[in-house]
């Protein structure tokens, strides 16, 4: 089974928990997810921003064959999601009937158990997107 | 023998590709170094660097250190190591030995591609591919290769109208060359059907889209001394890199180094698309061939499925690809297959290649080789010269 260290997880929090990523001190472009040297300018200084906001559904996957510590989630519905300022992410999609899915289905985040890793391992927790 | 300007093949050798319950890592190494150096006609001392492409070794057997592992079992004690690019670790294994060669300093390298895959769950096989991902911005939600793929799918389906039938006649296409190579995972033939009724993976993509997991070991032995064995070249090879995450790149349905290192590999030998006379593209989905046909430039971007839907890729066709039955059929060994494509190019263009010998003249082939989903590419051009 796939386990983490709790200082691992610890370090991830702003970015699983808040959607948060980074936004260039020196050009502002804004980067889901962070970055740690600006593609565009070559800066290394960056604020950190939330981005929790709505988006739209770009493509998405029924998973019937699941990782190890996701058996529990078939079909995990596995997606590529734009959000509103132009940053794309992959995700989970939680909550949408399967043909209801569409190119350009609003969304909205939601936070969720992501997965257990066993019995006695850590429940990670995260983002997911559902629709709005 | 003096040193040439040529790199060429002198030796080459593979095992069955499948569920080889009986063999473990080092003995499907050993058997293909082995007999490529036999096939090479030279003394094992005349090896003088080994490299063994292997993606995840270390959690699939338990065990790193490929390069002294295998140069132990064949007797070697000239440099050796490991180099992973995920399941372009073949392709980027002939890469680096084609660019150690031109150097001068060595004079024949021996490249042994292996993975040894079945020893663990599916499950865990999942998650150790998976790794070819981004961990945390991919995998952590659950991704997997096929869902990556799928999403590609979806997208290219939405973009160009390509469908599920014509991944379908991917997958049937490969299914019916792998018939005909007697080293191949699947030997039998599949109905389109089949594959639309066969079950979901990730959907759009169903079981039969999908490459198998597979044990199996290649070896070729790369020459810069003059050689005539084959009369077979590697006129170019280029590796090139792209975002580790599909969701990072302007255009999901093009894998920009596919794109970049076929520009520069055609460049580099001085040839264009339509000088290739046979293919062997990385088809770990059944939309993974249809993306290679693009950026590889054999049709513009969204007309993939037109070369499928017409025979071109056919055995038959102006343009046979995956004559060796490609990922689907013939199987994929990770590190094994960017290996196994140089080898049935190479076959091919030499006329060695038993029953399944192409019944025409052939000057040019390409061996594309992608990692991950897109991140790595290595796009090789051989040439016969007899």
């Amino acid at each position: 089974m796939h386990k983490e260290s709790p200082a691992k997880i610890w370090r991830k929090f702003n970015n699983r928990y808040k959607i948060s990523g980074v936004i260039c001190k020196k050009c502002k472009k804004a980067y889901y997810p962070p970055v740690e040297y600006c593609l565009e300018c070559g800066s290394t200084s960056f604020t950190q921003i939330a981005f929790e906001k709505s988006g739209k559904l770009i493509s998405w996957s029924l998973l019937y064959s699941v990782q190890e510590g996701f058996e529990d989630s078939v079909p995990n519905i596995v997606a590529i999601v734009e959000l509103e300022g132009g940053e794309k992410i992959t995700c989970q999609l939680i909550d949408v009937e399967e043909k209801n899915l569409k190119y350009g289905l609003k969304i909205v985040p939601t936070f969720r158990r992501i997965y257990v890793a066993g019995k006695d391992g850590i429940i990670h927790y995260g983002i997911k997107f559902t629709k709005s | 023998m003096s040193i040439t300007d040529k790199i060429t093949i002198r030796g080459m050798a593979m095992t069955s590709f499948g569920e080889l319950w009986d063999r473990d890592l080092r003995s499907l190494a050993t058997e293909a170094g082995l007999n490529a150096i036999k096939d090479a006609s030279i003394d094992t001392d005349k090896i003088d660097c080994l490299i063994v492409s292997n993606m995840a070794s270390g959690i699939l057997s338990g065990q790193e250190h490929l390069g002294a592992l295998v140069a132990q079992s064949l007797g070697l004690t000239c440099p050796s190591f490991h180099i992973e690019g995920a399941c372009a670790s073949g392709g980027l294994s002939i890469n680096n030995a084609f660019y150690l060669l031109k150097s001068g300093i060595y004079k024949n390298i021996l490249v042994i591609g292996v993975e040894k895959m079945t020893d663990v769950s599916t499950t865990q096989t999942t998650r150790a591919l998976a790794g070819a991902a981004d961990e945390e911005w991919e995998s952590f939600y659950g991704i997997t290769f096929p869902s990556l793929y799928a999403l590609i799918a979806r997208e290219h389906f939405r973009k160009f109208k390509t469908t599920e039938r014509d991944l379908a006649m991917v997958s049937v296409k490969n299914h019916h060359n792998g018939t005909l190579n007697p080293y191949a995972h699947f030997q039998k033939e599949i109905t389109v059907d089949a594959v639309l009724k066969s079950n979901p993976v990730a959907t759009p993509l169903k079981l039969l889209d999908c490459s198998p997991v597979s044990d199996g070991a290649a070896a070729v032995v790369l020459t810069n001394e003059s050689n005539s064995k084959y009369k077979v070249e590697i006129v170019a090879t280029q590796a090139t890199s792209s975002t580790l995450s599909v969701h990072d790149r302007k255009d999901m349905t093009t894998i920009d180094a596919t794109v970049s290192a076929a520009k520069k590999a055609y460049k580099a030998s001085g040839i264009n698309p339509t000088d290739i006379d046979i293919a062997e593209v990385h088809d770990c989905f059944s939309i993974a061939e249809i993306l290679a046909y693009e950026d590889l430039g054999f049709v513009k971007k969204g007309s993939g499925a037109s070369l499928i839907r017409n025979g071109v890729t056919n055995r038959d066709g102006k343009l046979p690809v995956n004559t060796s039955g490609g990922l689907k059929a013939c199987g994929h060994p990770i590190g094994a297959t960017g290996v196994k494509q140089i080898i049935e190019i190479a076959l091919q263009l030499s006329g060695n290649a038993g029953k399944r010998q192409l019944n025409k003249k052939l000057l040019y082939g390409l061996a594309q080789n992608v990692g991950g989903s897109g991140a790595t590419s290595v796009v090789s051009i051989l040439k016969s010269y007899a």
